[in-house]
């Protein structure tokens, strides 16, 4: 591409400003990229992160992140997702899945994407049972609402597909190991009356252990 | 010995100077955007007009993401879907796939682009736990064409006008064009090889850090295929371990290429070619076509025609 140089005072004040502006933008750029690296996320990044502007200002244009994809991965998390509503006392057959069988595949992945944020936030919020089960609770109440079914007991499981692994690529033992899948995620809802909506009780290991939860409403 | 250090500060500060200036701002057509806007608004077009079937289950205060729960996780965010009362989401739904159609098929200019944009991102960042990759490079791609006049190219109404007018034999341009070379053009492609190149690195570098070293063993593309999303039935592959290890390290060693080869003009041909090969086969194994489009999209900035050209 041949140069061109600016002869007029006013091209070179707008590349100033346009040159300021270019800086500002790819310094926050990198901000975002090292401040969000998993794992080996940058100190001094994460302090920059607090200078005033820097995140709504990513966040804003949807920049916030350090576009890691690696597309695919043995971690568990990485396995495809799907939600089962059940009830208790029927048959071991789901009332519904999510995402449905007849779903295309771009509202497929979004389904399977929010399933998945259910495992994290499982994991992530242990300590929290507030947030640990906003998620599925608010997701299990719109879907018994959409399929019109009564209040009553039911379960809300999010599952995982193991991913079938390659035998001759051999992976080390460890890894293998880390990439079985999760128990799932079950949370049993009981309809409140007095309350007018249901309550949770996230089961992590099926018929071994459960702890009650407040409504998630509750502030 | 000092005059000649200052000497060398005086000539680096001034190549420095001229370089920055020739990357920037020498003003070029809208070139490669013309194109890279059809692929990201049609793309993104596709991905808003399929939250239709589930715009209140996802929007409702009593669906499946309510706003509290969102602000919660996401306080610094905000979209306009945020006030607007449960009436309105269908119009506003209705506005954004309008503008983006206009986007698409390149009517009105940047007002369009910047409207498309701020409707797009009303989705996404109301929606954040239904979004993943692909709305993170769609929004980067519909950002940076605000900035350059994409509708200069490959566009509806301009085409219409300049079926007729004379291109110039050098240029390969036609008057009009030639008028509206621009350095925001520039700017707005130049930002697209950017952040495309940095989204190419981070992705291999994210493939090469991978739990259970998957793409060292070449195990990859099959975890890929795996997802249950493939848009073929990829469950014969299992025979062929070698080539799943082949189109795995090809995968891997694009990415880690592409941020640094495609910059020299002998190389981009190569890499633009084997850019598509890589991101046919990502959307073929994982269904996830719209991301490789966009990814397409953002790797075309890349592609100087002669129309790129500023006019002597």
């Amino acid at each position: 591409v041949p140069s061109s140089t600016p002869s007029s005072d006013s091209t070179s004040t707008w590349q100033t400003v346009a040159t300021v502006l270019l800086v500002v933008h790819l310094f926050c750029l990198a901000i975002a990229i090292a401040s969000n690296v998993g794992g080996r996320a940058s100190p001094a990044a994460r302090r920059l992160r607090s200078v005033p502007g820097v995140i709504a200002y990513l966040q804003m244009l949807g920049m916030d992140l350090a576009y890691e994809f690696p597309l695919a991965t043995a971690a568990p998390n990485d396995a495809p997702h799907h939600l089962e509503l059940r009830q208790p006392a029927a048959s071991q057959t789901p009332l519904a899945e999510l995402p449905a069988p007849q779903m295309g595949s771009l509202r497929r992945q979004r389904y399977q994407q929010l399933a998945a944020y259910v495992v994290d936030f499982d994991e992530t919020f242990a300590e929290n049972p507030d947030l640990r089960t906003q998620l599925p609770l608010a997701i299990a109440q719109a879907w018994i609402k959409r399929l019109e079914l009564p209040p009553d007991r039911y379960t809300l499981v999010c599952r995982q597909k193991p991913l079938p692994r390659l035998e001759t690529s051999a992976p080390p033992q460890a890894s293998r190991d880390e990439s079985q899948p999760q128990t799932p995620v079950t949370v049993e809802l009981v309809w409140s009356p007095a309350e007018g909506r249901y309550q949770g009780l996230v089961r992590q290991e099926a018929g071994l252990t459960s702890r009650a939860v407040e409504d998630s409403s509750q502030p | 010995m000092i005059a000649a250090v200052e000497a060398y500060i005086r000539q680096l500060g001034a190549a420095t100077s001229r370089g920055w200036e020739r990357f920037w701002f020498v003003p070029t057509s809208a070139g490669s955007l013309g194109i890279i806007r059809i692929l990201a608004g049609a793309s993104t077009l596709w991905a808003i007009v399929a939250y239709q079937p589930d715009l209140a289950d996802w929007l409702d205060p009593e669906g499946m993401l309510p706003l509290e729960l969102v602000r919660d996780l996401f306080p610094v965010q905000w979209s306009p879907l945020d006030t607007l009362p449960p009436t309105a989401w269908a119009p506003f739904h209705l506005a954004t796939i309008l503008l983006l159609a206009l986007l698409t098929i390149g009517v009105g200019g940047r007002v369009v682009a910047a409207l498309a944009l701020v409707g797009t991102l009303s989705f996404f960042h109301r929606l954040p736990l239904a979004s993943g990759r692909f709305e993170a490079v769609a929004a980067m791609l519909l950002a940076y064409l605000v900035l350059g006049d994409a509708s200069q190219n490959c566009a509806v109404g301009r085409w219409y006008r300049n079926r007729r007018a004379p291109a110039n034999p050098t240029t390969g341009m036609t008057q009009e064009q030639a008028s509206n070379c621009s350095a925001l053009n520039t700017i707005s492609q130049r930002l697209i090889q950017l952040h495309t190149a940095l989204i190419h690195l981070m992705m291999g570098t994210a493939q090469l850090a991978a739990m259970g070293g998957v793409w060292y063993s070449g195990e990859g593309m099959w975890l890929v295929a795996s997802g249950g999303n493939s848009l073929l039935d990829m469950t014969g592959l299992e025979a062929y371990p070698r080539l799943v290890a082949l189109l795995s390290h090809s995968v891997t060693l694009y990415l880690l290429t592409f941020p640094l080869g495609t910059w020299h003009t002998l190389w981009r041909p190569l890499l633009l070619a084997w850019g598509l090969l890589v991101w046919t086969m990502v959307a073929v194994f994982s269904g996830d076509w719209l991301f490789a489009v966009a990814m397409i999209a953002g790797s075309l900035a890349q592609v100087s025609s002669v129309a790129d050209r500023p006019v002597e």
